[in-house]
């Protein structure tokens, strides 16, 4: 592999193009976490440049870059000019699957990882882990557990980690948001409900407070302050019923964001020790 | 098509047929956007300035502006005029509020005589900004002005149509030009839907649209906030998050302001999500993390 680079260094002038420096440039910039500036240089960079195998290079930076600045569909834009310069470069499928499972858009991002290609070497060893734990994280999301295990089971690495945090989650409690907004017309219980103890007294107490200021100024008929502590009252009722609902739905995406952590999906990064238009990518565990 | 084209750009006939592929590409593309009165950009731009047009037609106007000021360096001063204009037309689009100088400098680019089709393009925006002034006298004229010199299809109809539309609103201006109308209409049968749709100015936003919660924001920013302070230690702050709430969800804004109230002491309590703002801790609660489940 390093003598493979010592060859591609020493033809870099003649194999590629000799002006890099919009390249490397774009370089800096994603390692200084710029990547909009990190994208644009890229783009530069393919229209210097009159080798296709650079230009398509830089398009993947460039939508790798992307992905990092959360522009998904400039990202995809740019992985369309790299797939028509060349439709067979792996590492398409993988940023198309990137910027599905940041969006996440489980179903594509899926069709995605199954596309990309399954020889054993070292880098695929890695990328096939990264793989299966992004698979099952996304069928996770849309709640499809077994498939989930299944992906798992697919990866060489050991997940037996993963496993057992999908186990977990999977025999995990789960919070109903229609009962939480139901136990939310009483104030306070529907936070209780999802285990929000301390919201729950507060929105019971502010709530107790308001409704009985507003029952001393309809008694005493001082209609103003009735008026004002009503409006006041009717936030913080309404906030009680709506607080029900989103206490129960935070309950069970913190259940599914702790069982992603356990799935321990590793990010992707191109190789930064490469300053040739050339995308290797880097898993990082 | 080749030989409109060569004309209208004074080119050869193979570099125009060169010109039109490039665009029919970036068509299959999906990156070339008809933004009003810039088409021709595309079809005549030199290569440097290739990025530019594509930031342009993605509506990135600080990066594409940033390119036209790149450009500019290395012309060492003596910048094409085409890089000029984009790069106006990029300022308007990225500070609309502020369009004073910009109108001077399209002023300065549609009395330039060496290239007929900037000083057309530059009138065009000049008359959409005066246009959008409610000048409607000065933008039919520079409307009238692109719509006689220019050679470009696209910018005729565009200002053809613009100027139907000034006259339309301002009938008494009609008696006025009636050679001009007479001329526009000569078009009339080339116009579409779609034209009128890329010609009518956007309407600003009134002072006074209807917007109860966005009143009531202002109140509380205006009159108690001076009095008490910043008192809010999420970001963003209570009534920022009153605000997008209800933007995005009308009057469900209300409870969830509510819930931000009675949650805020926890957020502080448990201190997820510290964010640095204006050099002070702040705790990450924004409306994304309490409105994900819903059907956006």
């Amino acid at each position: 592999m390093k003598r493979f680079f010592l060859i591609l260094l020493c033809l870099a002038p003649t194999v590629f193009g000799e002006n890099l420096t919009s390249f490397r440039l774009g370089q800096q910039l994603l390692a200084d976490h710029k990547e909009e500036m990190a994208a644009i240089e890229f783009r530069r960079f393919a229209l210097e440049t009159t080798i296709p195998e650079e230009q398509v290079q830089a398009y993947i930076y460039a939508a790798y870059a992307y992905i990092q600045s959360g522009s998904f569909n400039d990202a995809e834009n740019m992985l369309r000019h790299a797939e028509k310069l060349r439709p067979d470069n792996s590492m398409i499928p993988l940023l198309y699957a990137e910027a599905a499972a940041r969006q996440k858009s489980g179903p594509t991002a899926l069709y995605f990882l199954d596309l990309l290609p399954s020889q054993k070497t070292e880098t695929n060893n890695a990328l096939a882990v990264f793989t299966a734990r992004r698979s099952a994280e996304m069928y996770v999301r849309s709640g499809q557990i077994e498939e989930a295990r299944f992906k798992l089971k697919t990866s060489p690495a050991d997940e037996s980690v993963s496993l057992s945090a999908l186990d977990a989650y999977a025999s995990g409690p789960r919070k109903s948001p229609v009962v939480g907004g139901v136990l939310g017309l009483i104030p306070g219980v529907g936070y209780w409900y999802s285990g929000e103890t301390a919201n729950g007294f507060r929105s019971l107490i502010l709530n107790s407070l308001f409704m009985f200021g507003m029952y001393q100024t309809a008694q005493d008929e001082r209609w103003a302050g009735f008026g004002i502590i009503s409006f006041f009252e009717i936030t913080w009722y309404t906030g009680s019923i709506y607080g029900g609902i989103d206490a129960a739905q935070r309950y069970n995406q913190n259940q599914m964001d702790r069982c992603i952590d356990g799935l321990r999906v590793p990010h992707i990064e191109p190789d930064p020790e490469i300053t040739l238009p050339i995308f290797q990518i880097k898993v990082v565990f | 098509m080749v030989r409109t084209a060569s004309r209208a750009l004074n080119m050869p006939k193979n570099m125009a047929q060169s010109t039109i592929n490039r665009i029919s590409r970036r068509k299959q593309n999906g990156i070339l956007a008809v933004i009003a009165g810039m088409l021709f950009f595309y079809t005549s731009f030199a290569q440097e300035l290739d990025l530019a047009a594509q930031l342009f037609s993605e509506g990135r106007w600080e990066a594409c502006n940033r390119e036209c000021k790149r450009a500019e360096i290395m012309q060492q001063g003596s910048a094409p005029l085409r890089i000029q204009l984009l790069g106006a037309a990029c300022a308007i689009r990225m500070n609309p509020a502020d369009t004073d100088k910009i109108k001077d400098r399209l002023t300065a680019l549609s009395m330039q005589t060496q290239d007929v089709e900037v000083a057309a393009g530059a009138s065009f925006e000049k008359a959409r900004l005066l246009w959008q002034d409610d000048l409607p006298r000065q933008a039919l004229d520079s409307f009238a002005f692109t719509f006689q010199i220019t050679t470009n299809r696209q910018l005729f109809l565009m200002a053809a149509c613009s100027a139907f539309l000034v006259l339309d609103k301002n009938q008494a201006l009609k008696t006025e030009y009636p050679a001009l109308v007479q001329q526009i209409n000569t078009s009339r049968a080339l116009w579409s839907g779609e034209l009128f749709g890329l010609c009518r100015p956007k309407k600003k936003p009134s002072r006074f649209q209807i917007d109860p919660a966005g009143w009531f924001v202002h109140f509380y920013r205006s009159q108690i906030s001076p009095a008490i302070g910043q008192r809010c230690t999420l970001e963003p702050s209570c009534s920022e998050y009153f605000k997008q709430a209800t933007a995005r969800h009308g009057w469900l804004g209300v409870p969830m302001i509510g819930d931000r109230f009675i949650r805020e002491p926890d957020v502080n309590k448990y201190k997820t999500k510290p964010v640095l703002v204006n050099g002070m801790v702040r705790y990450a609660d924004p409306v994304n993390d309490h409105d994900f489940w819903m059907k956006k």
